[in-house]
């Protein structure tokens, strides 16, 4: 397990490394660039030169990446070239928050779409699954930005029962108003992420069902909620857990479009304006973050299959010499 | 008589798109208390569905038809609740099957496995310890070296036999009065096959349980099986017991079965029979006998008219034309009508 986890590292080692380097040549490659926040038309032509070189930017391209990457590997992620201050307090400040949300609608999410899958797997072309699976492809197809407001407008606007954006009221901190305020953007985020969820355990409990083992457990008497429960939900696991590893990094990173509809002050947000002011420096340790939770997300994942399925551990033993 | 179960006219069909495919067609056959009764035919003949229909494991879209009645201790088992069903299954009656790989769930373990079936019809309130301590004095009893440590196994992680025995433990962990094999050696290779059938036979002797052994494999029904019941489309054509069947056999699928196996003691110039033809299109079965396409004797009467059972006492039972006084019998290698033992 050791060799298989240091093999992973170098991987995980590689990819970071195209990564920043593909997402720097693109912020290069986007038109405009951070200057413009500095630079007025009344400005001479010198002044302007003088604003561009204090920015570095009249680097070429080259120069420029390696004078970050440089840093970077040093754990210095650079000063922000709108705010004029370090990047990573400035990210770390919105974490708690972004992870808050996220966290708590992919519990949501998981909690309801495995239970759903199995249930519309068990009763499979019922009018119980048809529900269900309505009702995914409902949460698939509705774009979350369309579906956010929706709730805005029925729920804000109509019925006075939730606040519509932002973390707490105003001069208020208490649990409970945080809660009211989380309801309203964990749904938004719980219905888009569960469709595709309820769909895999669907196919899969249907696919674990015709399997001969359960017909073996039938006959010993076993009820058909302990085969969906003890038996078939294992077995449906495996998909699961790929999709919650690549989930990992909005875990962390957030969402552009349910941040910025709910005012919600996490991560996504911040990263979104930092892209429209092509901030490079926010926007590269961004990447580097959420490039860094995906891949850790799948090896997390790549673990946790061996404790789904026995055979796969045994298979990645003996693929390292055990 | 001390008869256990009573299989009453029996009809099982399986409605698809290509019509309804009648896979037992009105069979009536017993099972004696503590005896083997071998269920024999080739592929697709009946044999599965019929053991299924015993354990309510018929599924759409196979449906049990209207009249069919399979009495077990006083009870048509066919009229349970479900509730009825899960406790008559795993604990009066138990199912070993053909590949105990697929059979096995391959994330949990084996120890788990086993006590699953106790645990599901635990009357006594055994606790954890108690219930493990029993399957693994199961699996000592089926001959599993070192049988602590191989509850904690994986299905993968055990070779075929041990798997098989595995499946045996958990089906006789409740001291089951039926047991239902569904061809449980056919994945098996055959040093191992002799070693689990010997196994069967001395767990039989030792728990007094019924067996019902489905089997194309005629060997192991000569060797362990008490009567014999020779399907074939989803009807019986004959039955009897295991001397009669072998010996005397009245139907010429039987006789021609018999004769299809390699045997040591014959003349090594004779050739083996085999049987032309395949069996019949179960959506549109014949009319008369459904042997009679591929019967070397068949006449005029077989594709008219299904042949009345016959009853040649002790329970010898045979379904032909041929038994018939008017057939022509010349030219056929067996005893057709009469009386056995003449």
């Amino acid at each position: 397990m050791l060799k298989y986890c240091l093999k992973k590292a170098g991987q995980v080692a590689i990819v970071m490394l195209l990564i920043s380097f593909f997402s720097f040549a693109i912020i290069d490659l986007a038109p405009g660039d951070i200057s413009s926040m500095y630079i007025t038309e009344d400005m001479t032509e010198e002044e302007k030169a003088i604003v561009i070189e204090k920015l570095g930017l009249d680097k070429s391209m080259p120069e420029q990446y390696l004078a970050w990457l440089g840093e970077a590997l040093k754990g210095n992620f650079g000063v922000s070239l709108s705010y004029k201050t370090p990047v990573m307090p400035m990210l770390t400040k919105r974490l708690p928050s972004t992870i808050l949300l996220m966290g708590t609608s992919l519990a949501v999410s998981l909690a309801l779409s495995i239970p759903l899958g199995l249930i519309a797997g068990y009763k499979k072309n019922t009018w119980i699954d048809n529900a269900i699976s309505g009702f995914a492809y409902f949460g698939m197809s509705i774009p979350s930005f369309y579906f956010g407001m929706l709730m805005i407008i029925l729920f804000t606007a109509t019925l006075h029962l939730l606040p519509s954006s932002g973390m707490h009221s105003v001069g208020v901190n208490t649990p409970i108003d945080t809660l009211m305020h989380m309801i309203m953007p964990v749904m938004t985020m719980a219905l888009s992420s569960m469709a595709s969820k309820v769909r895999y355990v669907r196919a899969n409990t249907i696919g674990q069902l015709s399997e001969e083992y359960v017909l073996a457990a039938k006959a010993k008497g076993t009820s058909p909620v302990k085969i969906l429960f003890k038996h078939v939900l294992k077995n449906t696991l495996l998909p699961i857990i790929t999709i919650v590893g690549m989930n990992m990094a909005s875990l962390v990173c957030g969402s552009f479009i349910i941040e910025s509809v709910f005012g919600w002050p996490g991560i996504g947000s911040f990263a979104m304006e930092a892209i429209g002011k092509r901030d490079y420096t926010i926007i590269m340790a961004y990447i580097m973050l959420s490039g860094f939770i995906l891949v850790m997300g799948n090896f997390v994942a790549d673990i946790l299959y061996s404790f789904a399925d026995p055979r796969i551990k045994r298979g990645i033993d003996v693929a390292n010499g055990k | 008589m001390n008869t256990l179960v009573e299989i009453k006219n029996l009809s099982v069909s399986y409605f698809t798109y290509a019509g309804e495919v009648q896979s037992v067609r009105d069979i009536s056959f017993s099972i004696e208390k503590g005896k083997t009764t071998a269920l024999v035919g080739e592929s697709g003949c009946g044999k599965s569905v019929t053991s299924k229909s015993l354990m309510g494991l018929i599924e759409k879209p196979g449906v049990i038809k209207e009249g069919s009645q399979i009495i077990y201790n006083g009870k048509n088992i066919l009229d349970f609740n479900p509730k009825e069903w899960n406790a008559f299954r795993g604990k009066e009656c138990s199912m070993i099957f053909q590949d105990a790989l697929v059979s096995l769930n391959p994330t949990m373990m084996v120890g788990k496995q086993i006590m699953e079936n106790l645990e599901n019809h635990n009357e006594e309130g055994l606790s954890k310890g108690e219930l493990r301590k029993k399957a693994k004095e199961m699996l000592d009893m089926v001959g599993i070296p070192d049988a602590e440590s191989c509850l904690n196994k994986y299905p993968h992680e055990l070779s075929g036999g041990m798997r098989q025995r595995v499946m045996i433990a958990t089906a006789l962990i409740t001291h089951p009065t039926l047991l239902i094999a569904d061809e449980p050696t056919t994945a098996l290779d055959v040093t191992i096959q002799a070693q689990i059938l010997e196994l069967m036979k001395d767990l039989q002797k030792k728990l007094g349980m019924a067996i019902i052994m489905i089997t194309h494999d005629l060997g192991v029904v000569a060797d362990i099986c008490d009567d014999i019941v020779v399907m074939y489309a989803g009807k019986i054509v004959e039955k009897g017991s295991n001397e009669d069947i072998f010996y005397h056999p009245r139907h010429p699928y039987t006789w021609a079965l018999m004769n299809s196996v390699p045997r040591l003691d014959l003349d090594s110039k004779e050739e083996l029979v085999t049987i032309e033809g395949t069996i019949p299109d179960m959506i549109h079965p014949p009319k008369g006998c459904a042997f009679c396409s591929r019967c070397p004797y068949a006449m005029n009467i077989c594709a008219e008219q299904t042949p009345e059972v016959l009853d040649l006492g002790n329970g010898h039972e045979v379904s032909c034309w041929l038994t018939d006084p008017r057939a022509d019998v010349s030219g056929v290698p067996f005893q057709t009508g009469g009386v056995d033992h003449e």
